[in-house]
């Protein structure tokens, strides 16, 4: 059998001996209860709750398998031990890593979870650049994620209603509340207890340190602004792991912050450390990695997705795999490319789309503009370890304090530190002086950088080029996306507001910063299936359920109504654990 | 060399943590902890740079990063560092850019840079330095060498953990600590 250039079925405990011909089991005619296409933060989760609650899965990734701890293949390495210290040949960054090299994490040491531009294209207009970062394996992006989890409130599910822009949410935070109770606690989630209506508590285990520097500065922020608050950020990372947690291999943070190489301790949430491990255990799970979807499967006559139809990344064979219900779970722009590619006589514009909102109301936040500054004294106090995480300044624009520049608002993610060596690139002085000089880090340095609510647009839209296709035949994703006005006006806000924090609590030689980016380098993108309560201006229900076929959900970030101001992960979470229960309760009432 | 000693504790707490998630899992991660030092041929030729361009950045590096009490950035071998890169990283500009921006310093020292004193290569780096960090400076190529330097000094094992601090596996994080209980800047 040549399996190995074929796609690969990974048997229940997921490891490649149990590889098999993919032409077997698409021949077999094997009907699944259940396919999930995306193997990131959604399609993890989607497979533990469905596994777990007694479907036999089917989990597809179009990239290549990873296994845990053995493919991290960077991590732990000292910058001496690799061939060119972490960086990437410059010829190579430009041919095949145009885009991904505008990604912070990206470099020699994570290279190997990013996408190759070259062979995964996409267009957009020449005026309007969109940073699509991606990582197509098992696991997805949730090896690459900056792990930052913020419940979202009310505020934010009310947003569109209170002022016109978007459809409103089909949902209020009591129905997603106890499903943030439900993964939280499974994931990990570091953090505080603050009391604060816009950003609710969640199941924390213990908050990380805030620095010398940083307590000062929450003080006397919160001293000066009495409705602000700065606290330690919120993350996906175990401070204390619980017994479920050890169970799965998993184990407390070693504090390194080089996440993104892998995590072989399984500190941070990811689909490899935990949800997969987890779904494998039901033995109710199959995976197939190399697979790329092409499309869902329509049956027109009994209103039904059948399943998937799939190419083959090695060798372009393709195959439909058959389920009783299907979950897209392939990122946003990932899942918005196979529905609008899943086209039949009765959706001639791609699946689930008699609303034509199908590709639009694309978002991403709006971010790097803020503030940053020395802070002086301190000069005797320092840190160690690596703290994978920083603080945060939960919203308070148009929360406890109005703004009539623009509509809805941001939080702050900043740190306090001390600049190391690399100082020395920016200063005159050579030789023993300046050894000597960067002998000692530099003096402390506070910097806060806002992320903003994107407001959704219907003129942000995507669509496929019929006439430019991949290597696998896919037309290609053509990404029409800009932010707009409102998005300006709250950058120019988050720069001044940084500004005047740190004035007002005594800070001098502020420097205030508003990068002009593209979207999608928040990496945060949105839209595109949006949920909604009316089938005429919506693809999917309060459930993730398209509301034109009934056993077709999508509950990644394509799902997203609006985009608050949080990083959105823990909601996609929270939305797919809660919509796969709603599946499994709906296929065992006959209703899909 | 301090290392050993420092590297065994970290063994220790390292066996601690693999201990507690279970014994396999980070099992490799010790193997790479415990061999790390990187070996150096000084006798290496140069794999890109001419001879008298390759001496001529061994002079420089030496001169911007000195031996002290811990090595310079010349026993780093930052010079090879370079010389490598250039071989197997650089595009052909910076390839361009590394050879003419040489050729320059050769020139600003009056035809050879090695020709003169120790005093007026140090002398003449410093102008280049202040040149090149000046308020009006354009894009000048010594700011790229030196950053290049530091670059491949304080991400050398000598660098980044003779000179600086370096902690593979720091364990947890403390964010308040007297500065004398680490007494240098963390490299990374």
């Amino acid at each position: 059998m040549s399996a190995v250039c074929r796609s690969r079925i990974l048997g229940v405990r997921g490891q490649p001996d149990g590889v098999e011909d993919l032409a077997m089991a698409g021949n077999a005619g094997i009907e699944f209860d259940a396919i999930v296409v995306g193997s990131g933060i959604s399609g993890g989760w989607a497979a533990k709750e469905l596994t777990e609650r007694g479907l036999k899965v089917l989990l597809l990734e179009r990239g290549p398998n990873m296994i845990h701890g053995k493919d991290y293949v960077g991590e732990g390495k000292a910058p001496w031990e690799m061939p060119y210290r972490g960086r990437m040949n410059e010829e190579l960054v430009s041919s095949d890593y145009y885009v991904q090299q505008d990604c912070y994490a990206f470099n020699d040491f994570t290279k190997q979870f990013f996408v190759n531009d070259r062979r995964h294209a996409y267009e957009t207009p020449e005026d309007k650049p969109f940073t699509w970062i991606r990582g197509y394996q098992l696991g997805g992006r949730s090896l690459l994620w900056h792990r930052q989890t913020y419940r979202w409130s009310d505020l934010d599910f009310r947003a569109n209603k209170l002022d016109g822009h978007g459809v409103d949410w089909p949902i209020r935070y009591k129905d997603l509340a106890p499903w943030y109770d439900h993964v939280e606690i499974f994931a990990g989630i570091s953090g505080s207890l603050e009391g604060l209506p816009q950003l609710p508590d969640g199941k924390f285990l213990p908050p990380m340190e805030m620095n010398c520097v940083e307590k000062e500065i929450k003080q006397k922020i919160e001293k000066k602004f009495p409705t602000r608050k700065m606290i330690i950020g919120r993350c996906a990372h175990l401070t204390e792991p619980t017994a479920e947690h050890l169970a799965l291999g998993r184990g407390r943070c070693m504090s390194r912050e080089e996440c993104q190489r892998g995590c072989s301790f399984g500190a941070f949430f990811s689909s490899l450390s935990a949800t997969l491990p987890a779904a494998r255990l039901t033995g109710n799970l199959t995976i197939a990695t190399d697979a790329i979807v092409h499309s869902v499967v329509y049956d027109a006559a009994n209103k039904r997705a059948t399943g998937v139809r799939v190419i083959d990344a090695n060798t372009r064979e393709t195959r439909e795999y058959r389920s009783r219900v299907v979950f897209l779970c392939a990122s946003t722009l990932g899942s918005a490319q196979i529905m609008l590619n899943s086209t039949s006589e009765y959706f001639p514009t791609g699946i689930a789309n008699s609303s034509g909102t199908l590709g639009r109301y694309l978002m991403d936040h709006c971010m790097l503009a803020g503030a940053e500054c020395e802070y002086p004294g301190h000069e005797d106090e320092y840190y160690s370890g690596r703290r994978p995480n920083g603080i945060y300044v939960p919203r308070f624009r148009n929360v406890t304090e109005k703004d009539d520049r623009f509509l809805r608002g941001f939080g702050y993610q900043g740190s306090a530190y001390r600049p190391s060596w690399r100082r020395g690139n920016q200063t005159a002085g050579i030789g023993v002086d300046l050894k000597s000089r960067l002998r000692k880090p530099g003096p402390w340095r506070f910097r806060i950088s806002g992320f903003g609510e994107m407001l959704p647009d219907k003129r942000n839209y995507v669509w496929l080029d019929e006439k430019k296709r991949d290597e696998w035949g896919i037309p290609i994703l053509n990404i029409d996306c800009k932010y707009r006005g409102n998005e300006d006006a709250m950058r120019v806000a988050m720069a001044e507001d940084a500004e005047e924090m740190m004035v007002a609590i005594g800070l001098a030689n502020v420097e205030k910063f508003n990068h002009d980016v593209p979207p999608g380098l928040a990496i945060h993108e949105m839209g595109t299936a949006r949920m909604g309560r009316d089938p005429r201006t919506s693809v999917l229900n309060e459930f993730n359920q398209a509301h034109d076929v009934p056993n077709l959900f999508v509950t990644d970030g394509a799902s997203m109504t609006s985009t608050a101001c949080q990083n959105p992960s823990l909601t996609y979470m929270a939305l797919t654990a809660r919509a796969s229960a709603t599946a499994v309760e709906m296929l065992r009432e006959g209703k899909i | 060399m301090t290392l050993s000693s420092n590297l065994l504790t970290r063994r220790k707490a390292i066996q601690g943590a693999v201990a507690l998630v279970g014994g396999t899992v980070a099992a490799a991660q010790l193997g790479s902890l415990v061999s790390s030092v990187s070996a150096m041929d000084d006798n290496s030729l140069p794999q890109f740079f001419s001879q008298r361009q390759f001496s001529l950045l061994e002079q420089i590096v030496d001169l911007v990063i000195p031996e002290t009490d811990t090595p310079g950035a010349k026993t780093a071998g930052v010079h090879r560092f370079i010389d490598l890169m250039m071989a197997e990283w650089a595009s052909p500009e910076t390839q361009v850019r590394y050879v003419e921006g040489l050729q320059e310093i050769d020139a600003r020292a009056g035809g050879s840079f090695s020709a003169i004193s120790p005093n007026r290569q140090l002398d003449l780096l410093a102008t280049l330095d202040a040149e090149a960090y000046a308020d009006d400076a354009g894009d000048i190529f010594f700011k790229d060498l030196k950053t290049f330097i530091l670059f491949g000094y304080y991400s050398s094992e000598e660098g980044a953990a003779i000179e600086l601090k370096f902690d593979r596996l720091p364990g947890a994080y403390v964010g308040c600590v007297p500065f004398e209980d680490i007494g240098r800047s963390w490299s990374t």
